[in-house]
């Protein structure tokens, strides 16, 4: 298992290649001369070639991109903001990615109670009226845009619950963080929001696995030995059907983890997704690739623990025997 | 009931199902007219600002924040007037208009606690010398100045030889040749006084890390979030009434609204499309429309090779007035933009010394256009290439352009639309790619050759703002004549001569000036916005050590 993870670990590093030669290249077609950019649209000719001179964009292509990533592989330095004078990259994406996570951490832990719950009910009690709500539900999560549902929670849910449950104190947005239990109140509702629409998928995905599962002999064996049905359900039926459901929450938290934009803006929450879509907009180059290959390293990672957890749930799928 | 668990979380499905649809149960309207606690402001920011330091302040964000924690030799009073600021009173200018003196308040401390003196000033002025400085226009009319620019680009030293310290409070500017406009450089939020220790130890981090002189200092910065800043006690008018302001990053429209609503926010500046919201709501008094220095055009690339459009012949200038006659202006400010811009007149919008109030707004007049396009040998556009406008991709850009299109098809000229981003669309322009574009002008300070010197001067031609590539020596000779007048009169008049010289070449389609939207809580007094204040971050030249919050009486 340990020998499995190092080389995939090591499958990292022709990732962080191709992708830091893919975006360095987009940043080079693109148009806007950084030191256009930097030095506002006024900056005379002359001061926009001395800034890129300075800052190595009159070097060759080859030339740049080797810099940055001896800079990364060598120091772990993602460079200075393009736009911002003073900004590490890394300090601007750190600062991001933690609040990312626990936004994340927080939607998918809301995501897989309510969806394998809800999945597992229908398919326990299907063609009942609690299976068609559920799947009803499921079905207006799939469909529902996020933002939408971010729009709507902050002009009913937070007056509604703030004027009824007044401990509550939900915030509308911004992440408060001086103390943790702002830190829960400020994502409360975007984790909810996140988290039901990624419930519908799971709970639909839950539901199908279950079934399939729940017909097979050694789940009537299980029930024959006289097992309780809590432990037919829990322990034999949902083990069996947990890796198509556990590929789907990996997936979904790597999403959650670099794809939030939508809910980051909505609930104006300072996450990874919008520090890039707005360092996109800025034509930031240095963010932009820092950030992408964050999450290029994110995704990588999270398919790795994803692949690891397989052989929890099945014995059979040990990585490196044989 | 076998699987207890589950159905409780069946049922928390649903609850959070029916929560998210919760506006069935009669969400309410919070109208909520109650200050901080503290006493504090609270402002939504739509954009992080990038730059602090004010050498590097160009964008609208960045000045309204930096102007809080700043200052300038001159400032403004509330009729735009320059007055003193961080000077003792207004320069003695020698007779030939060449160097100005300022005499400097004692006492004044940075936020660091070191007293000001004019060495400062003179760091100051020459860091906008340097390859990093987005301004150096600023200092370019001082002696040596150019030269030293030229030096700062390859890193060397950017000492500008018409900057001269005297003692601890003098300073002594001497100019390359008489610059009427030089005193308004002075005031603006790039000339802003900052410790040298402090940039020296900081670097390129003093953006982020920034010490002034202002009335307020910046504690703290969550970039894409927050930024907190808290009265200086020590501030040399006297410290704010104010004890703190607090900017949140909020982008999303709704959201904000919300937040201000709920009371959350005192000042909030309204985007595209949400004034007719506001003004319908129960908050309608709290909005406040002001003219903004700023203006819409859509320029016609003078040089474009082959454009019928182009050069200075009768035919020519024919073919572009009929295209500013046959837009539909009204439609576009009253439709589009919810009643916030107002039909073009001119080159200088209202609110600059030098607009000319009683000239009639630009109509459409179809009959007019068509005449026109007789007389230039185009009848119902006979003859003529499809025009392909550009623009950038921001806000109603789109829009206003498919108005123009659908406007000018109607007598006979077709337009095809052509949309870039702005990093894109602003290289074009500067590069003369485009024949004919969108492009905005907001002043940097209030005089109308702020407008005419930059988007009009051939010194100026592309990236510097004279995007139309206009030149005509006339014109060139005009504003160069008003540096050397220094009666204010007669110079304004010098200047509108040029701008009816221009105006009668119709380089542009002349379309909108603007305005500026906002909501403030009636508990805000002493809050006076002016033309020169940007609606974001609580405005550039507002004297927030003034401001005060009186409680009303409120639901």
């Amino acid at each position: 298992m340990l020998s499995y993870a190092v080389q995939r670990l090591f499958g990292v590093i022709p990732v962080i290649l191709l992708v830091t030669l893919i975006v360095f290249t987009l940043n080079a077609l693109i148009p806007g001369d950084p030191g256009r950019i930097r030095l506002g649209q006024h900056a005379d000719p002359s001061m926009v070639e001395a800034w890129n001179r300075e800052h190595g964009y009159l070097d060759p292509f080859m030339v740049q991109y080797g810099r940055y990533l001896g800079n990364v592989l060598l120091h772990g330095d993602l460079g200075e903001s393009d736009v911002k004078a003073g900004q590490r990259v890394s300090e601007v994406i750190t600062g991001a990615f933690w609040l990312t996570l626990r936004l994340a951490i927080g939607s998918i832990f809301i995501a897989v109670m309510l969806g394998v719950g809800a999945g597992i009910i229908s398919a326990v009690r299907s063609r009942t009226w609690l299976d068609y709500t559920s799947m009803v539900i499921a079905i207006i999560g799939v469909s529902m845009p996020v933002f939408w549902l971010g729009i709507l929670m902050i002009i009913f849910a937070v007056p509604f619950l703030n004027e009824n449950i007044p401990f509550l104190k939900l915030p509308f947005s911004g992440f408060h963080n001086t103390s943790w239990l702002d830190q829960v109140r400020s994502l409360a509702l975007p984790c909810t929001a996140l988290g039901l629409i990624s419930s519908a998928t799971i709970a639909r995905l839950t539901r199908s696995a279950m079934l399939d599962v729940l017909t097979q002999d050694y789940v009537r064996t299980a029930r024959a030995k006289g097992l309780r049905e809590r432990v037919v359900i829990l322990r034999h039926a949902l083990r069996n059907a947990a890796i198509p459901i556990v590929t789907v929450v990996g997936n979904s938290f790597g999403y959650l983890l670099v794809g939030a934009v939508l809910t980051e803006s909505v609930f104006a929450l300072p996450g990874l997704g919008r520090t890039i879509v707005d360092s996109i907009i800025q034509r930031d180059r240095m963010v932009i690739t820092g950030g992408i290959l964050i999450m290029s390293v994110i995704f990588v990672v999270v398919n790795l623990l994803v692949d690891l957890s397989y052989g929890f749930f099945d014995p059979r799928v040990r990585h490196g025997r044989g | 009931m076998k699987l207890r668990t589950s159905a409780i979380l069946a049922a928390a499905l649903l609850a959070a199902g029916c929560l998210s649809f919760s506006g069935c149960t009669g969400g309410t309207i919070h109208s909520k007219n109650t200050p901080a606690a503290d006493g504090s402001i609270r402002i939504a920011l739509l954009t992080n600002p990038p730059d602090l330091d004010p050498i590097l302040v160009s964008d609208t964000t960045s000045d309204g924040i930096a102007s809080k924690i700043f200052n300038t030799l001159l400032g403004y009073d509330g009729d735009l007037n320059l007055v003193p600021d961080l000077a003792e009173a207004m320069p003695t200018v020698s007779p030939d208009g060449l160097v100005y003196t300022f005499h400097i308040r004692s006492g004044v401390r940075f936020h660091n606690g070191r007293v000001v003196t004019a060495a400062d000033f003179k760091y100051s002025l020459e860091r906008l010398a340097s390859t990093s400085s987005k301004r150096p226009n600023v200092v370019k009319p001082i002696l040596g100045a150019e030269a030293a620019i030229e030096r700062g680009h390859t890193g060397g030293d950017t000492t500008i030889e018409g900057i001269r310290a005297i003692g601890d409070l003098t300073l002594e500017i001497r100019l390359e040749k008489p610059y009427y406009p030089f005193l308004f450089l002075m005031a603006m939020m790039n000339a802003a006084v900052v410790p040298h220790e402090e940039v020296e130890a900081k670097g390129t981090a003093f953006s982020r890390e920034p010490v002034g002189t202002g009335p307020f200092r910046l504690v703290e910065w969550r970039e894409n979030d927050r930024l907190e800043l808290v009265r200086n006690d020590d501030y040399f008018k006297g410290a704010a009434k104010i004890p703190a302001i607090h900017f949140r990053v909020i982008p999303e429209p709704l959201t904000r609204g919300e937040e201000y609503k709920a009371g959350n926010l005192d000042l909030l500046d309204l985007t595209q499309g949400m004034l007719p919201r506001w003004r319908n709501s129960p908050h309608a008094e709290d909005v406040l429309v002001y003219p903004q220095a700023s203006l819409l055009y859509y320029g016609f690339n003078l040089k474009k090779e082959g454009s019928p459009f182009a050069g200075y012949s009768d035919k020519a200038r024919k073919l572009r007035e009929a295209m500013n006659w046959a837009v539909d202006r009204v439609f576009i400010c009253e439709k589009i933009m919810d009643g916030r811009y107002a039909p073009s007149n001119g080159i200088i919008p209202p609110g600059v010394p030098g607009h000319i109030a009683e000239r009639p707004a630009f109509v459409r007049d179809l009959e007019k256009a068509r005449a026109l396009l007789v007389e230039a040998g185009h009848p119902n556009g006979e003859g003529l290439p499809e025009v392909e406008l550009w623009f950038n991709s921001q806000g109603d850009n789109a829009k206003i352009a498919q108005v123009v299109q659908q406007s000018i098809s109607e007598v006979g000229i077709q337009v095809s639309l052509k949309q870039l981003d702005w990093a894109a669309f602003i290289e074009a322009c500067d590069a003369g790619e485009p024949g004919f574009f969108r492009m905005g002008w907001v002043a940097d300070y209030p005089d109308p050759e702020n407008f005419l010197y930059f988007l009009f001067h051939s010194d100026n031609h592309g990236p510097n703002g004279n995007v139309t590539f206009y030149e005509r020596k006339e014109v060139d000779d005009l504003i160069d004549r008003s540096y050397l007048e220094t009666d204010a009169e007669q110079r304004l008049g010098i200047l509108r001569e040029a701008e009816e010289i221009i105006m009668a070449d119709w380089p542009w389609l002349f379309l909108t000036s603007t305005n500026e939207g906002i909501l403030v809580k009636p508990y805000l007094e002493k809050f006076a916005p002016t033309a020169m204040d940007d609606d974001s971050a609580g405005g550039s030249h507002i004297p927030w050590d003034r401001v005060e919050v009186v409680p009303v009486t409120s639901q």
